[in-house]
């Protein structure tokens, strides 16, 4: 159990998070079991005041969450110090199970939030509001994901022992010692290389040629190659990328694959997984959107939308790769070598 | 989607804000106060444990002292050699250290030996080291004694006369805690000032190859030599647990109540609009601004309150901890003052302690606003037709 | 242009204080006319005005403008439509008091992509055209009554609506003023602006630019002039 101001702050944010989205989700209801666009009532208007709310509500979910996710990783950096054998965030959130399930956790509300709003976007800019019903049914479905994430949280909070040893970034790719067999740090590095070439070679080539073909089925393969892109980036970082940055900013080992150290360069560290995450809740956001054109109000303004989005992806996944790149060479020209294992 | 018309609105939410400025200022004051309490604590915190983290990196695995009649006594060197016996010891360092008082500047320094002043993290003069009474000095003693490099430090040793020593170096660390007050010179020099017989130490290092296998060793040192305190790497770090959990802990349930006081007074005045301010949100929306306009205008209005408050609250605090050494707080951390005696807090802001202040004081703000704000926005335009 | 077809607006339905302000009303009203609303006090003026104006939804029937269906329309884009194709003159001006005379005129475009500078041109020409751009940094409250009416219809004008609706533009005016007003009507009657006024004032619906006369009892449509 470990319980400072840093846990209670987080806890109060991912608290604040829950609230506005079970208050929407209650507005939500109301507005499922009432809503009817022929009337024009005075209850369809109150009704339909109660949409921006529910919007609004959902944008301040969403950026609360972004800063919940922030905050969680900052938390557990400074826990670090007072968890044996945790150098860093790393270290912490490998005390025990339920750290690195809250981190995916979040990582993965962040998207649905996403996947949301742009739904919510572009329902409101259709007259009819063809995709109420399908809207406020989907908020519903978040809840037990943002109790999951609570839960997972405070259980993760609680049973820190601080006497426990955990294993580190550095320690934790002996096998031996990595008591909850965090898979990644022993993934075979040069898969993980390939794979991340890969993934990133299709996927950006998959935008760029739905941007110039505009097909269905490019659209939904663009999303899906952008989720993969996503979470091999991710591999990558646990894996062969982040030595690069860590060697070049910091001067550290090469056996130290911590994902977490790049944010000790604040200015590299954050803008750099924010490209990531641009690309990622962009790029799956075109495959989101692909079947909302079959609602006829919604054609043009999905479709513009998707090109908006798929160019937004493109800048996400190439600035990441652009810069992951740049400290590869930069790698390069300190070691000699970019396959240092 | 165009940028230029929310622009538009935001400049139009400044305009609505500065209109009511003394309606406003309560909330201000109030919102910049909080944020105040709340990041002069954390970056006090913060800066604790980035003396912690110093103290702590640098601290022996194992320090081990012997006790005389309930006290600390010297320690003969033959223990030295009986832990260095011990499986899994890796090291064992006899250390030299002391108190000085000066009189003068009525102020205590700590002198401790080194084996060679050459191997230490600091930029010396190699010309005065080998002078043989070189010494390296910290840099607030160096500036309360107006000390540069090559100065002479004159001190007074055990037997009452008075030692010459050559200034080689001044240590900038980043700690003030580990440095300020220090004065470091080779072993056998601080031996023979402070008239430590040969033989013995004032403690011993340990260093322990294994880490998970610290405990044991720990116990078998006490079990080897009954009249030691054994002193863990981790009793030191619990100790710093005990002052950023519980305390903040303490702190925390205060704070929280200010937050929650805070919350009802910002419920209250955004509820409550003036009949002017309805007739101009009326005027809006008749005139063509729709109620997620209004509603935006009013995000606006909250952000533009809320991030002012807090960057204030932050520079007030910066000030507070950084410049006058917090004397708010310092009455509150009791244990605080009698771990560290004397020392400057030094300005340790990291980003992740923004983002703190930032989740518990503008996220509640912007949350217990957001009903209040889109009542506002959803006064019918019609109502302005017949005029309220 | 403008088509009503029976068009009816109930407040507080199905309550104790249930008011059928517009009862079953159908009207049109072609391109660049001048009609005129006109009964007593409390037949429903205001309230037809404001359906024609987009500003509120009828509870049954339906309004065409410019052939668009605005009466199912949600408010946002209710809002929006009104936001192009309809500028009001308010009975009691709704000027906001402590903002200057340049800054109440533009008000209307802020919600819209238009940068401020292009928003400011575009007051001060208005203003110039109606003999106000010597007052425009002044504040709303230092105006005379006749001046803060032209300082309203310039606000009705900045988006440059195809329709200017005005509710007892010459209540609070005298006769020298009241026909100033007309006169400026007149004028954009000749720009090919469609024109709708509520009012019981005789200099109104006498004036010769006056295409239709609607008279309103009780909420209801009880004869038509032309
Ligand atoms: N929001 C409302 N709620 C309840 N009743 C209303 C509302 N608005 C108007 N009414 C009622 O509807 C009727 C018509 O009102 P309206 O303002 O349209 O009349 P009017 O012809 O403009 O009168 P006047 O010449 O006095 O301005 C009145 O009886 C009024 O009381
Ligand atoms: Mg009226």
């Amino acid at each position: 159990m470990i319980l400072n101001f840093w846990v209670i702050s987080q806890i109060l944010g991912v608290a604040v998070v829950l609230l506005l989205s079970v208050y929407a989700a209650l507005q939500g209801v109301r507005i499922l079991r009432r809503w009817n666009p022929a009337s024009a009532s005075e209850e369809q208007l109150e009704l339909e005041k109660r949409t921006y709310l529910v919007s609004t509500l959902m944008q301040y979910a969403l950026a609360f969450q972004m800063l919940s996710l922030l905050l969680f990783v900052a938390t557990a950096d400074y826990l670090a110090s007072f968890i044996s054998g945790a150098m860093c965030a790393f270290g912490s959130l490998n005390a025990n199970s339920y750290g690195f399930a809250t981190l995916w956790i979040k990582i993965l509300t962040i998207f649905v939030y996403s996947s949301w709003l742009t739904i919510n976007y572009l329902d409101s800019q259709a007259e009819d509001y063809p995709l109420v019903k399908l809207k406020y049914a989907l908020l519903l479905l978040f809840l037990p994901l943002l109790i999951t994430d609570i839960y997972l949280e405070i259980r993760y909070y609680t049973s820190i022992s601080p006497n426990v040893i955990t294993s580190c970034c550095g320690s934790a790719l002996r096998t031996e010692t990595n008591p909850y067999g965090f898979v990644a740090m022993n993934f075979p590095t040069n898969v993980a290389m390939l794979a991340f070439f890969i993934a990133y070679a299709l996927t950006l080539g998959l935008l760029y040629t739905y941007l110039r073909r505009r097909q269905r089925r490019l659209a939904l393969a663009s999303g899906l190659a952008s989720v993969a892109a996503f979470a091999v980036s991710l591999l990558a970082m646990f894996t062969f990328l982040s030595p690069y940055f860590n060697v070049v900013l910091f001067g550290l080992p090469t056996q130290h694959r911590c994902p977490f150290e790049v944010l000790r360069a604040p200015t590299i560290g954050y803008p750099f997984y924010a490209l990531l995450f641009l690309g990622g809740i962009s790029g799956s956001a075109v495959a989101v959107v692909e079947p909302l054109k079959a609602k006829p109000s919604l054609r043009n303004s999905a479709a513009k939308l998707q090109v908006q989005l798929a160019k937004l992806a493109l800048l996400g996944f190439g600035g990441f790769l652009l810069i992951s790149l740049a400290f590869m060479l930069l790698f390069y020209s300190m070691v000699g070598t970019v396959f240092y294992h | 989607m165009s940028l230029e018309k929310h622009r538009n609105i935001l400049d139009y939410a400044v305009n609505f804000l500065l209109r009511r400025k003394g309606k406003n200022l309560a909330t201000i004051i109030v919102f910049t106060l909080v944020v105040f309490m709340l990041a002069s604590v954390v970056m006090m915190m913060g800066s604790l444990k980035q003396e912690a983290r110093e103290t702590l990196s640098l601290a022996p695995d194992i320090t081990v002292q012997k006790i005389i009649a309930g006290r600390q006594g010297l320690v003969p060197l033959e223990y030295a050699s009986a832990i260095q016996n011990i499986r899994g010891v890796s090291r064992v360092e006899p250390r030299i250290w002391g108190y000085y008082y000066d009189v003068e500047e009525d102020a205590t320094y700590t002198i401790i030996g080194v084996k060679s002043l050459d191997t230490l993290p600091v930029e010396v003069v190699q010309g005065y080291l080998s002078s043989g009474n070189a010494v390296l000095v910290g840099e607030a003693l160096a500036r309360e004694k107006r000390l540069r490099i090559g100065d002479k430090l004159i001190l007074r040793n055990h037997r009452g006369g008075y030692d010459k020593f050559l200034v080689a170096g001044i240590f900038s660390s980043r700690s003030a805690l580990q440095s300020a007050d220090l004065i470091v010179m080779p072993r056998d020099k601080a031996r023979e000032f402070f008239g430590i017989p040969e033989g013995y130490a004032n403690d011993l290092a340990v260093y322990v190859a294994n880490p998970s296998e610290l405990p044991n060793i720990a116990i078998k040192i006490a079990n080897a030599l009954p009249d030691a305190r054994v002193l863990t790497k981790e009793q030191i770090r619990e100790t710093y647990d005990a002052i950023f959990g519980w305390r903040s802990g303490v702190f925390l349930a205060t704070i929280l109540g200010a937050i929650l006081a805070f919350a009802i007074l910002v419920w209250d005045r955004a509820s409550g609009l003036t009949a002017e301010e309805k007739r101009e949100i009326g005027i809006l929306k008749a005139l063509g601004w729709s109620t997620g306009d209004v509603l935006e205008m009013r995000t606006f209005e909250g952000v533009v309150l809320a991030l002012n408050s807090y960057l204030a609250g932050i520079i007030l605090a910066y000030l507070h901890v950084f410049y006058l050494g917090a004397p708010l707080l310092k009455p509150v951390l009791i244990g605080w003052s009698t771990l560290y005696p004397e020392f400057e807090l030094m300005p340790a802001v990291t980003l992740e302690d923004l983002l703190l202040i930032f989740v518990i004081s503008v996220v509640p703000f912007l949350a217990a606003v957001v009903v209040p704000s889109w009542r506002a926005s959803t006064i019918d335009p019609d109502e302005a037709m017949r005029g309220i | 242009m403008i088509r009503c077809e029976h068009v009816t607006k109930v407040f507080n339905k199905g309550k104790a204080n249930e008011v059928v302000a517009v009862r079953d009303v159908s009207l049109e009203i072609d391109a660049g006319e001048v009609a005129v609303l006109r009964g007593p006090s409390g037949s429903g003026k205001t309230t037809l005005l404001s359906l024609i104006a987009c500003v509120a939804r009828p509870t049954s029937g339906r309004v065409f403008i410019s052939g668009k269906e605005v009466s199912r329309l949600p408010e946002k884009f209710l809002t929006i439509f009104r936001r192009e194709h309809v500028g009001i003159i308010f009975q009691q001006f709704n000027l906001i008091p402590e903002l200057s005379v340049l800054e109440n005129v533009t008000v209307p475009l802020i919600p819209t992509p238009t940068p401020p500078r292009e928003g400011r041109k575009r007051a001060v020409d208005l203003l110039k055209k109606l003999g106000m751009e010597k007052r425009s940094s002044f504040k709303v409250r230092e105006l005379s009554g006749g001046e803060q009416q032209r300082v309203a219809i310039a606000r009705a004008l900045i988006n440059n609506p195809s329709i200017i609706v005005a509710d007892e533009p010459t209540a609070h005016l005298d006769t020298k003023l009241a026909e100033e007003f007309l006169r400026i009507m007149r004028s954009l009657k000749e720009e090919g602006k469609t024109i709708v006024i509520a009012t019981h004032d005789p200099l109104v619906y006498q004036h010769e630019m006056v295409d239709v006369i609607f008279d309103m009892r009780d909420g209801m449509l009880v004869e038509v002039v032309r």
